[in-house]
């Protein structure tokens, strides 16, 4: 192994880190200029002319040392603006620069272009179509924050595991082939043709503007070649050239190629489509055939597989995103989550750690970015080295690897209709922790996030929304004249399922807007069984659909039971009104109310059964509810119970609860108890966590823990927490990850930001830089529980 | 079986360092001896005691309208009037900053191990258990024996971290109960042990090889290093010595160098304890490696830094 990046691999990561974020318009700009050219075309073949044309006319850069060449815009971390969707950027052109967290800069001159271009959209959006379709009822449970659709109002549908396997096997040319093949047989006499003859023009263009595209880098890789002084650069130069002059057009043909190849096909993706989620998935897996095939002809070394890997993960660091000002607070930090997963088994079960697995785990701790996020499957057969391995890489406080369970993934995913050969061959995380299938599903995995502890509120008050005024949900029996827990648990559930179905609406109408208006071509073209069935991806092409919306909160909401159920009806310690007194004036001139809902109710995050059983069953109401619905792809909603920093603004829109949380203070995040209510450590913890049902998650469950790095050192602090994660999973667990980091650093890191530029943290499912946040989620992150030894 | 009570201020889970694999230690209240560098003050009286932390006071005052005893006076650095205090616990119920901890809790042995049951999963795949630590468990010797001996009975593996102070028909009754004895020796001269911990050390000496060579029990010995105390050379030749000995005659499982600390120090405080050992500093690494190469080279034994 080596052990330290090599000089080339530093100084990129060096420049990367140092480079500061733009806003870029040439996407937004090319785009809008194609599509006026062609409003005489249907929308699928609007997309691929407008991928065309932009892949023609961006700029494209090889960067000093490197290896692996693809630039997402007309510098290293430049993010584009995507007016197809949502035009929210108008708004804030000249606070992009001034933001706390997640800052970019603009030029003025790109401010105008982007102001040229706006009017176009209007009222062609995403959002816009969206808003004029939605009922004044779900408008109005949005505004009360009951729950959000805001990730696909704003972007993309992003969380592909892309099909990088059938590019390895055939290239896009092989794919341009079947779609010939496909449309010789097919014309405008069968009405059913009508849609699959403008899908199969569509992703020819895209194949060929694939092909012309990579034909640029060869081109400027030659040119820059001529006047390259350095002879080892100029050798790497034109080896880069030939690199990009066969993939990803056709099948590549070693090692090298093939890494290129998959590059490519990532960063189209990203150029295509707004959305973050655009995950690598099983690199270690697809990628292993051409590394043994290389290593077996001995032409490849070790080290150059590993300067490969490196290169490839700092190429995935310089992808960036923008998100509104609102939205930073629920994803600070730049997450674009382009998540690699590894490890895991092939289609029999059989386990798939390879050579390969092993480079990436090294890289992963060599390169140290928040980018690309970095998954390990485990599962009953996993060795105890590999297990160490990961533990050794977790040490180092990138919060990374994240650490998933097959155990429960798979019968999950099985549990939705996935086949078994499926969803052990192909199932890896699209995003944050959705489970996703490679190749073969398109998955609004983001749908939205719903508020159970704004749903918990409405239940007390009779449906109504004290903040926004406004009845909300159905009028049930308000808290004051519930006459029992069981009577109030019904009201829940009642006003659950009717947010729900709100919410399911609103996801149904966005992502058809998405469906109807942002089509993507080019992860059509490989995207199982899209070309087979000659229909897009967004349309119902691919063989799994999942949508997936999360709950946030649970712990306030099963701590929140539990002191009902406890204090008020069984021990009568207080009535129902002298509680919702209490909560009116937020505790105050009620602290021995408060004192008994903190101390002397059982907390969620304690192995206590009486509570935890009560989270359990919120939940599975929770999943069995999102579970009835289908979406317009012919698929299936998928429940979720992950939060990314949804918790906090979640939290400043809600009142006091019943567990004793003040009004406006963040609300617990995911599947993790709520803040200061774990009083027994991580082990007691883990198994309230571990016992909820998390084969019904199928979009993923998320779970943090945090030590000091004094409980990791040393072989026995990594044997210990091995033990710790296989104990997790076989409780029932199905994601864990650590945040490994010193409170004092994190302050540190608060006070001097310019010092810990590169100090990377969990936020959620995804990494981030600590500087790049907000100071409201920094704080979060601080203060939530750190467990000392 | 008439389930025994005893007094126990804390039960930690995910311990890593107290015997094989993840640990629940359980540490029970009271101790014997005086060692000015205890680093749990709070282990040292048997029983209960209010605690109180300066810094995290913000003046609210809260607690002192509450104390039915008028034992909190906010012109008092230590805050509590332990004289009128009777410890009812009202000011840490109600203190929104958690500036009061009471320490110390009665507990049954039945309802102990519930609580060190619950972390049962975790000793199966790190082959790990319970550790009674303190304090001084010893010192309540029925409550003790009855706690490992359940443990036991429920296939629990146990570890007994203790000073070897008591009769040697209690560590005869331990024998058959505890899987891993972890003993400390403070200092080989009996009356430099006598000075500062208040006890000679014979007795302790005595038990540590009838564990080992008559009982055929697995010992590790925990020498706390103290700058100015023990750290001569002189010292660690009997160490050195009486370590060869037990590893020659038995199962001695390892020698443990633990580097004084004064992260106590903040306790001391919010329990209003003198902390005798001033201004000394915690041993650089490079001494404690200096003690290990010490006792590795000259006596051929398993050390290791850190418990």
């Amino acid at each position: 192994m080596a052990a330290k990046a090599t000089k080339r691999i530093e100084r990129i990561r060096k420049t990367l880190i140092d480079t500061e974020p733009i806003i870029c318009p040439e996407r937004a700009v090319i785009w809008t200029e194609s599509y006026k050219k062609s409003e005489n075309q249907p929308s699928v073949v609007r997309a691929a002319l407008a991928l065309k044309d932009t892949l023609e006319k961006m700029t494209v850069l090889i960067h000093e040392d490197e290896l692996l060449v693809g630039n997402q815009g007309s510098a290293r971390r430049a993010a584009p603006l995507h007016p197809q969707i949502n035009l929210w950027f108008l708004d804030e052109l000249d606070t992009f620069e001034k933001r706390e967290g997640s800052r970019f800069r603009i030029s003025e001159e790109a401010k105008e272009q982007i102001r040229s271009i706006a009017p176009y959209w209007k009222g062609k959006n995403v959002y816009e179509r969206t808003m004029a379709l939605l009922p004044q009822e779900a408008v109005d449970s949005i505004h009360a924050n009951v729950f959000t659709c805001s990730y696909t109002m704003a972007k993309g549908t992003g969380h592909f595991l892309l099909n990088f396997e059938k590019v390895l096997k055939s290239g896009f040319e092989g794919i341009q082939r079947e779609c010939e093949q496909h449309l010789k047989k097919l014309d405008y006499v069968n009405p059913e043709d009508f849609e699959k003859i403008s899908v199969y023009k569509a992703v020819i263009i895209v194949c060929e503007a694939v092909r012309d595209f990579a034909k640029r880098y060869a081109a400027l890789a030659r040119e820059m070649a001529v006047s390259e002084q350095d002879a080892a650069r100029k050798e790497e130069l034109l080896r880069i050239a030939e690199n990009c002059e066969w993939v990803p057009y056709h099948a590549p043909r070693d090692f090298y190629e093939a890494v290129q190849c998959v590059w490519f096909q990532q960063l189209i993706a990203q150029i295509e489509s707004d959305g973050t989620g655009l995950s690598v998935g099983r690199l270690d897996f697809f990628l292993y055939p051409f590394y043994k095939a290389d290593r077996e002809k001995g032409i490849l070394s070790r080290e150059f597989a590993e300067e490969l890997m490196d290169s490839f993960w700092l190429k995935c660091g310089e992808i960036i995103e923008v998100w509104n000002q609102e939205d930073t607070r629920y994803f600070g930090g730049h997450p674009i989550s382009q998540t690699i997963t590894l490890g895991g088994t092939d289609e029999e079960g059989r386990d798939s750690v390879n050579e390969l697995t092993w480079i990436c785990l090294d890289t992963t701790m060599k390169v140290k970015m928040p980018q690309p996020s970095v998954c390990v499957r485990v599962h009953k057969n996993s060795t105890e080295d590999y297990l160490l391995k990961c533990a050794e890489v977790i040490r180092v406080g990138l919060g990374m690897p994240a650490v998933y369970n097959d155990e429960i993934a798979i019968p999950s995913l099985m549990n939705r209709g996935v086949s078994m050969k499926d969803a052990r061959r192909n199932w890896g995380v699209a995003g944050c922790v959705e489970m996703g299938l490679q190749g073969q599903m398109c998955h609004f995995a983001n749908s939205g996030y719903f508020n159970l502890v704004k749903c918990l509120e409405i239940t007390l008050n009779g449906g109504y929304d004290a903040k926004t005024g406004r009845q909300v949900g159905p009028k049930t029996k308000k808290a004051r004249e519930m006459a029992s827990y069981e009577e109030f648990t019904e009201a829940f559930y009642e006003q659950l399922s009717y947010a729900l179905k709100l919410m399911v609406e609103t996801t149904n109408v966005v992502n058809t807007m998405h469906a109807k208006w942002v089509t993507l071509p080019y992860i059509t073209a490989f995207t199982e069984d899209c070309v087979g069935r000659g229909k897009e991806v967004h349309d119902g092409g691919a063989k799994y659909n999942h949508d997936g919306p999360q709950g946030v909160g649970l712990a306030d909401v099963a701590d929140s039971f539990a002191a009902i159920r406890k204090l008020v009806y069984e021990e009568q310690r207080f009535t129902m009104p002298e509680l919702m007194e209490a909560l009116e004036h937020d505790f105050q001139g009620y602290e021995e109310i408060r004192t008994m809902l903190l101390k002397d109710a059982p907390k969620y995050g304690n192995n206590i059964p009486y509570v935890d059983s009560i989270a359990r069953e919120v939940l599975k109401r929770f999943c069995d509810e999102v579970g009835q619905y289908k979406n317009p792809r012919g698929g299936v909603f998928v429940p979720g119970q992950y939060s990314n920093s949804a918790n906090v603004p979640f939290g400043a829109n809600c009142g006091a609860t019943p567990n004793g949380r003040l009004a406006g203070t963040p609300i617990a995040e995911a599947c993790t108890p709520a803040h200061g209510s774990e009083k027994n450590g991580p082990t007691q913890s883990a198994l309230s966590v571990a016992h909820l049902d998390h084969v019904l998650v199928t979009n993923g469950t998320q779970y943090n823990q945090k030590y000091h790095p004094n409980a990791l050192k040393g072989e026995k602090g990594l044997k210990s927490l091995v033990s710790l994660i296989k104990t997790f999973f076989e409780e029932g667990g199905f994601h864990i990850q650590f945040n490994v980091v010193s409170a004092e650093t994190l302050r540190a890191a608060q006070l001097k930001p310019e010092e810990y530029k590169d100090l990377v943290v969990r936020v959620a499912g995804y990494t981030a830089f600590f500087v790049d946040l907000n100071k409201e989620v920094q704080d979060d992150i601080i203060d939530r529980t750190q467990m000392q030894f | 079986m008439q389930e025994k009570k005893g007094m126990i201020y804390s039960i930690q889970r995910y311990c890593i360092h107290d015997g094989p694999g993840i640990r629940t230690t359980v540490f029970f209240k009271g101790c014997q001896l005086k060692c000015p560098w205890c680093a749990n003050p709070e282990s040292q009286k048997h029983l209960p005691e209010l605690g109180f932390y300066e810094h995290k006071c913000i003046q609210c005052k809260d607690c002192i309208s509450r104390c039915p005893q008028k034992a909190l006076d906010l012109s008092r650095p230590e805050r509590i009037d332990r004289e009128k205090c009777n410890l009812c616990g009202l000011c840490e119920r109600y203190c929104s900053r958690e500036c009061y901890q009471i320490f110390g809790e009665e507990i049954t042995t039945g309802r102990l191990l519930d609580e060190v049951m619950k972390d049962s999963p975790f000793y199966r795949n790190s082959n790990g258990g319970v550790t009674v630590s303190g304090g001084e468990p010893t010192l309540q010797p029925d409550f003790l024996i009855q706690f490992l001996s359940m443990c036991r009975e429920n296939g629990l593996d146990t570890a007994l971290e203790s000073n070897a102070y008591a009769e040697k028909s209690v560590f005869k009754s331990l024998a058959r109960c505890v899987d891993h004895f972890l003993l400390d020796i403070k200092h080989m001269d009996t009356r430099r042990h006598e000075e500062v911990v208040g006890v000679p050390n014979e007795k302790i000496l005595d038990n540590i090889r009838m564990l080992v060579q008559e009982l055929g029990c697995e010992v590790s010995l925990r020498i706390p290093l103290i700058p100015g105390f023990n750290d001569t050379e002189k010292n660690f030749t009997m160490l050195g010595e009486f370590a060869r000995a037990q590893k020659e005659h038995g199962r001695l499982h390892k020698v443990n160098l633990l580097p004084y600390h004064n992260m106590g120090r903040s306790k001391y405080q919010a329990l209003a304890h003198e902390y005798s050992m001033g201004k000394t500093e915690a041993p650089e690494d490079s001494a404690m490696e200096y003690w290990k190469n010490f006792l590795e080279a000259q006596f051929k034994l398993p050390v290791e830094i850190g418990g």
